[in-house]
C-alpha cells in the first residue's frame, strides 16, 4: 500500500515537471511573438506598412524556427539533458542578443545613408563636402558644414577670405568672414527633420500616449493620399491601353543601356513608348518624386530669373528643329500614328477630326434650319436676325455654311473682334482630349538637356495625365493681367469633384524630400524593430526558459526511470 | 417523459433551423421562383444540405452497430462539432475568400458588406428591378399591349404578373421575343457589346470609380468604338460577315424598337453614349456658380431668363442640335438635352441637362424625355442580367445569421440532448441492476419447477 502512495507521489511529480516544461516552452519563442505581434498592430492601420507589416514576426519566426532546427540537432548528439540546454542556450543567445546589435550597426547604417543621401539632395552638397552632424539643444541633429569649400562656394568668397568657425550655446555652427571691408557671421546648419537612430528606435512606438514616429508618418503618409487622390502602391486601372496595347515593364534605354525609369516607378506599369499607361495611377513614390522633379526645376531657373516653363518651350522648340525628331516623324510607325487618318484620330480631337465634327455640326445646322428656327426673345433680341445678320456683314451665304471650314468659323469669329487662332482653339482642346500613341515617342523624348526632359515627363505626368486621372499633381497656371498668378485645383478633379486648392493643400519641395526620405526607411525597418525591442528583452527570457524547460525534461526523465525501477521492483503501476 | 423531452429538442435543432430560412426566402420564393428558378432556392438548399450533413453524423456517431461505442459524453461532443464547424464553417470561410471575389466579380458595385446583414434590400433591389424594366418597355412599346382591353398601368401591372421566361399572348406574334426574358436578352446583348465593352479601356474603368474627368468623358464619348465580338450571345439578333476561317464578324447588334406610329416592333442598331450606361441624367446649372462666367454674361443670363421659363423656347432648338449630335463622326449616339430656367432653377441661372437614353425616371420626367430606349442603365441591366445569380447570392446570405446562431444553440441542444441520453442511459443501467437482481427469483419458479437438491 506505501508503494502504492509513493509511486501516485512521483507520478505527480512527474506531471508537475511535464507541466513546467510545457509552461517553459512557450513562455519562451511563442510569448516572444505574440508580444511582437502586438508590437506590429500599430502598423496595421498604415498604408505604407502594408507588404511590411509583418516582417517583425516573420523575422522571430525565423530565428525560432532556427532554434528549433538546434533542438534536433542537439537532440541527435546528444541524450543528455544538460549538454543539450547548454548548446541551445548558447545558440539562443548569439541568435537573439547578436542578431540584435547586428541589426543595431546595420538599420543605423543604412538610415544614415538615406539621412545622408536626402541632405545632400535637398541641400544640393557634393559628395566631397563631409557631412557633420552636432545635436542641438533638444537632442534633435543638426547638420553643420563646417568645410572651407562649401562655405566659400556657397557664400561666394574667395581663397584668401579668412573663415573662423563658432559655435552657441545650442549647438548651432556659425562662419565669420570678412568681404568688402564689413564682418558677416552666418550660420552654417541646418536641422535635420530626419531623426536620428537613437530617437527613432526609441519613438517609433512610443510607450505612452505621445504621439509615435509612426503615427506622424501613417498621418503624413493619409493626407498625401488624400490630397492628391490617390493610394499608397501605383496601381493601373483597365486591362489594356486607351489604342488597345498591352502595357508592360519600359522599353526604352537610356544613354547607358539601362531602362528609363520615371520617378521611381519600376512596375510594369508603362507603354511601349515610355511613358505610364494611360490607366497608371501614381503611388506616393511617384508622386512625390514628380512633384520634386517639378519643384527643383522651377527653383534652379527662377534662382537665374529664368521661368522653368519657358525654357521648356524654347527646349521643346529646339527638338522640334532637331535632326532626330526631324527623322522621326519621318518613319512609318510615326506616320500611321499622327499622319493623315492616323490611329490618334480615334483617340482625340485632332485638327482633322475637328474639321469633320465642324463639318457634320454644320450640315446638321443647315439641314434642320437651326438658324431659322433661333427665336426672338423679344426685348431686342431676335436671335435668328442677329446671326442671319452676322453672317450677311462676313459675306456668308447662309446656304454655304455646310462647307465652311474651321479657317471660316475662325473667321466670323475674329470678325467678331475675338482674336482666336487654331492654335488657341488646339491648345484650349489639348487640356480636354489628348493622346500619347502607345508605340510612338513623344517630342519630349527628343529633349537635350536632362533637367529639361526630365521636367517634361514630370510636368506631362502630374499635370496631363494627373488631370485625365483625376489626380491631379500639378495644378495649371495662369499669370493675370496684373502679374498674378491664378493656380488650378489640385488632387481629384473630376465631373463630381472639383479638387483641392494648391495653394492650402499642396505638398512642399521640402515635404516632398523628407516623405520620399522617410518612405525608403520606415516602412521596411520599424516593423523591425518591434522584433528588436523585443528581442533584447527575450535574449534573457528565452534563455531562461529553455534552461527550465531542459530542467524539467531532465527531471521528468530521472522520475521516468524512478519509475521504471519500481515497477520493476512491483511497487508502481 | 424523457422520449418527449428528446422529441422536443431535437425539434428544437435543425428543424426550426429549415423552418426559419424558409420563413426568410418565403416571399422571395413565393414570387420569383417563376423568374429565376432553382437559383431562389439556394439558401434553403444550404439549409437541407446542412441538416443531412448533420443527421447523417447523428446516425453514424450514435449508430449501435458500432463495434467500439463512445460514451454519451464523448458522443455528445462530437455531435455539437458536427453542427458548429458546418454551420460556422461555412460563413467562416464566406467571410474570408467572398469580399474580395464578390466585389471584383461585380465590377466593384456589389460588395460583401451589402449583404452580409443587408441581404433583403437587394432582395427588394432586384424585384424592383425587373418590375422597373417591364414599366420602360411598355412605355416604349417593346411589351406590347391592347389599348382597347386596358390601358398602359394595366398593361404594366399585367405584364409584371408574368414569368420572366412565360410566353406571353401578347407576344405571340412577334417574330423577334415571346418572352419578357426574349426581350431581355435582346436589349442587353445590344447594350453590352455594343455599348460598356465597346468603350475603350482604361476610361470605363476610371468612369465607374469615381475618376470621371472630362478628358475621361471626352474619351468615352467620342473615342472610336467597335462592338466587343466576345459578348456576343445569340447572333440571331445581329448581323455578321463570315471570314474566310469561318469566324464570324458581327457588323450589326440590333436592339428592339417599337414605331409608335405604326404600333410595329422592329430591330435596329442603335448606338450609345457613356451616359446611357449610368442611365442618370448629368446637370449643370450656368450662372449662379461663382467665377464661372464673366460678370457681365451672368448679368445678360439674368435680363434674358427674368424669372421666366425659357425651355418650351430653346428645347426644341436643343433638341435639333441632339440630333445632330447623334449623327456619325460626333457622338454617334442620341442624348437628350434639356434646358430649365425660371421657377424650378436657382434664380439667374440656366439648368442644362444632360438626360441619357437609358434609366428609370418618374413618369413625368419620362414624359419630358424625347428619346427613350425602354432599358435601365447598363448597370442596372447587368444586374438584372445575372439576377439569379444575385438572388442565389441573396438566398444564401439569408442563411449567414440564422447558421451563426443556431451553430451555439445546437450545441447546447445537443449538450441537452446528451444529458436527457444520459438520463435515459443510467435508467435503463438501473432498470437492469433491478432485473438482474430480481431475475433469480423469476426464473425459481414456474419455469423450472422445484430446486434440485443435487445443484
Amino acid at each position: 500500500m506505501d508503494a502504492k502512495i509513493d509511486a501516485k507521489k512521483v507520478i505527480r511529480k512527474r506531471d508537475r515537471n511535464r507541466v513546467l516544461k510545457a509552461l517553459a516552452y512557450v513562455a519562451g519563442f511563442p510569448l516572444f511573438i505574440l508580444l511582437v505581434f502586438i508590437g506590429s498592430v500599430p502598423f496595421m492601420n498604415g498604408a505604407a506598412f502594408e507588404a511590411t507589416k509583418y516582417y517583425g514576426v516573420i523575422v522571430c519566426i525565423a530565428a525560432w524556427a532556427v532554434l528549433i532546427l538546434v533542438q534536433i540537432i542537439a537532440a541527435l548528439v546528444t541524450k543528455n539533458s544538460t549538454a543539450r540546454g547548454v548548446i541551445v542556450i548558447i545558440v539562443t543567445l548569439i541568435v537573439m542578443v547578436g542578431g540584435s546589435v547586428y541589426f543595431d550597426i546595420w538599420a543605423e547604417g543604412k538610415l544614415n545613408t538615406t539621412r545622408d543621401n536626402y541632405v545632400r539632395e535637398r541641400y544640393g552638397i557634393s559628395e566631397d563636402t563631409e557631412l557633420v552632424y552636432l545635436k542641438n539643444q533638444i537632442n534633435k541633429d543638426i547638420l553643420t558644414f563646417r568645410d572651407d569649400d562649401y562655405v566659400r562656394n556657397t557664400f561666394k568668397l574667395d581663397s584668401k577670405t579668412k573663415l573662423t568657425y563658432s559655435e552657441d550655446q545650442y549647438g548651432i555652427q556659425y562662419v565669420t568672414f570678412t568681404r568688402d571691408k564689413k564682418t558677416y557671421t552666418k550660420a552654417i546648419s541646418i536641422e535635420v527633420d530626419i531623426d536620428n537612430y537613437a530617437t527613432q528606435i526609441n519613438h517609433y512606438v512610443t510607450w505612452t500616449d505621445k504621439s509615435s514616429l509612426t503615427d506622424e508618418f501613417n498621418e503624413k503618409i493619409a493626407d498625401f493620399c488624400r490630397v492628391y487622390n490617390i493610394e499608397y502602391e501605383s496601381a493601373v486601372k483597365g486591362a489594356v491601353n486607351t489604342d488597345g496595347s498591352e502595357y508592360g515593364a519600359t522599353k526604352i534605354e537610356d544613354a547607358d543601356g539601362n531602362p528609363e525609369y520615371w520617378f521611381g516607378e519600376t512596375g510594369k506599369v508603362y507603354k511601349e513608348n515610355g511613358l505610364y499607361a494611360d490607366g497608371y495611377i501614381f503611388g506616393v513614390e511617384s508622386a512625390s518624386r514628380i512633384l520634386i522633379a517639378y519643384y527643383d526645376t522651377q527653383n534652379y531657373y527662377a534662382a537665374q530669373g529664368l521661368d522653368a516653363d519657358e525654357e521648356l518651350e524654347k527646349a521643346l522648340d529646339k527638338a522640334r528643329t532637331s535632326s532626330a525628331w526631324t527623322s522621326y516623324v519621318k518613319t512609318d510607325e510615326y506616320k500611321a500614328a499622327y499622319g493623315p487618318g492616323g490611329t490618334v484620330n480615334k483617340y482625340m480631337i485632332t485638327e482633322e477630326r475637328l474639321e469633320k465634327i465642324v463639318g457634320a455640326l454644320l450640315q446638321g445646322v443647315v439641314d434642320e434650319d437651326i438658324i431659322g428656327s433661333l427665336p426672338n426673345l423679344g426685348i431686342g433680341l431676335d436671335l435668328g436676325k442677329i446671326v442671319k445678320d452676322l453672317l450677311s456683314d462676313l459675306g456668308i451665304d447662309l446656304n454655304d455654311l455646310a462647307n465652311a471650314s474651321i479657317e471660316d468659323i475662325l473667321k466670323i469669329v475674329q470678325g467678331l473682334g475675338l482674336d482666336f487662332t487654331m492654335d488657341d482653339i488646339m491648345g484650349l482642346l489639348g487640356g480636354y482630349s489628348n493622346y500619347e500613341v502607345s508605340n510612338v515617342k513623344p517630342l519630349m523624348y527628343f529633349i537635350d538637356d536632362a533637367r529639361l526632359r526630365t521636367y517634361a515627363y514630370a510636368k506631362f505626368f502630374g499635370q496631363t495625365h494627373g488631370t485625365n486621372i483625376g489626380s491631379v499633381l500639378i495644378p495649371t497656371k495662369t499669370v493675370n493681367d496684373d502679374g498674378s498668378i491664378t493656380y488650378g485645383k489640385i488632387g481629384q478633379v473630376t465631373m463630381s469633384a472639383s479638387g483641392l486648392s494648391y495653394e492650402e493643400n499642396a505638398f512642399t519641395l521640402d515635404e516632398c524630400y523628407n516623405l520620399v526620405a522617410l518612405n525608403g526607411f520606415i516602412p521596411e525597418m520599424y516593423p523591425l524593430f518591434a522584433a528588436r525591442r523585443y528581442a533584447y528583452i527575450f535574449a534573457g527570457i528565452i534563455s531562461l526558459m529553455f534552461a527550465i524547460y531542459y530542467y524539467a525534461q531532465m527531471k521528468v526523465n530521472l522520475i521516468g526511470k524512478k519509475l521504471e525501477k519500481m515497477s520493476t521492483l512491483g511497487g508502481g503501476r | 417523459m424523457k422520449k418527449v423531452l428528446l422529441v422536443i429538442l431535437h425539434i428544437l435543432g435543425y428543424p426550426v433551423l429549415l423552418a426559419l430560412v424558409l420563413y426568410l426566402n418565403w416571399d422571395i420564393m413565393m414570387t420569383q421562383a417563376q423568374n429565376y428558378g432553382i437559383f431562389v432556392f439556394v439558401g434553403v438548399i444550404v439549409a437541407v444540405v446542412m441538416a443531412l450533413i448533420y443527421y447523417i453524423c447523428y446516425a453514424a456517431i450514435t449508430s449501435k452497430k458500432k463495434k467500439k461505442r463512445k460514451t454519451i459524453f464523448n458522443q455528445t461532443v462530437r455531435l455539437c462539432m458536427a453542427a458548429v464547424i458546418p454551420l460556422t464553417g461555412l460563413w467562416a470561410v464566406c467571410d474570408l475568400a467572398l469580399p474580395d471575389f464578390l466585389a471584383g466579380a461585380t465590377s466593384s458595385t456589389i460588395y460583401y458588406e451589402d449583404l452580409a446583414d443587408g441581404w433583403n434590400d437587394r432582395a427588394e433591389v432586384n424585384e424592383q428591378l425587373l418590375d422597373k424594366f417591364i414599366e420602360l418597355s411598355v412605355k416604349a412599346g417593346t411589351l406590347p399591349y391592347d389599348s382597347d382591353a386596358m390601358d398602359e398601368s394595366e398593361a404594366i401591372a399585367y405584364y409584371q404578373s408574368k414569368g420572366y421566361n412565360e410566353a406571353v399572348s401578347e407576344l405571340s406574334d412577334n417574330e423577334y421575343y415571346g418572352t419578357i426574358g426574349g426581350l431581355f436578352a435582346l436589349q442587353y446583348q445590344s447594350m453590352n457589346a455594343n455599348g460598356y465593352q465597346s468603350f475603350t479601356q482604361p476610361w470605363i474603368s476610371f468612369a465607374t470609380s469615381d475618376r470621371l474627368t472630362i478628358p475621361c468623358l471626352v474619351h468615352l464619348l467620342l473615342d472610336e468604338r467597335e462592338i466587343n465580338q466576345d459578348f456576343i450571345t445569340n447572333y440571331d439578333y445581329t448581323e455578321y460577315k463570315e471570314n474566310a476561317d469561318g469566324t464570324k464578324e458581327i457588323t450589326t447588334v440590333f436592339f428592339a424598337v417599337c414605331d409608335k406610329a405604326t404600333n410595329t416592333i422592329t430591330l435596329k442598331n442603335v448606338n450609345w453614349t457613356i451616359l446611357d450606361m449610368d442611365g442618370k441624367e448629368t446637370a449643370l446649372e450656368i450662372g449662379n456658380i461663382p467665377g464661372m462666367l464673366p460678370d457681365n454674361f451672368s448679368s445678360l443670363i439674368s435680363l434674358v431668363i427674368n424669372g421666366s421659363d425659357l425651355g418650351p423656347i430653346i428645347n426644341p432648338i436643343l433638341s435639333d442640335l441632339a440630333g445632330i449630335l447623334a449623327s456619325e463622326g460626333i457622338l454617334g449616339a442620341n442624348i437628350n438635352v434639356i434646358v430649365e430656367t425660371g421657377p424650378f432653377v436657382t434664380e439667374d441661372a440656366i439648368k442644362i441637362s444632360l438626360r441619357p437614353t437609358t434609366g428609370y425616371y418618374y413618369p413625368e420626367v419620362l414624359e419630358n424625355t424625347e428619346i427613350h430606349r425602354g432599358t435601365l442603365g447598363y448597370q442596372e441591366m447587368a444586374w438584372l442580367e445575372s439576377n439569379g445569380l444575385i438572388y442565389a447570392l441573396v438566398t444564401l446570405f439569408s442563411t449567414r445569421r440564422v447558421f451563426l446562431l443556431f451553430a451555439a444553440w445546437i450545441a447546447v441542444i445537443n449538450i441537452l440532448i446528451g444529458m436527457v441520453r444520459g438520463m435515459c442511459k443510467e435508467e435503463k443501467e438501473k432498470k437492469r441492476k433491478i432485473d438482474a437482481v430480481q431475475a433469480p427469483q423469476k426464473r425459481i419458479a414456474p419455469t423450472y419447477g422445484t430446486i434440485r437438491p443435487y445443484m
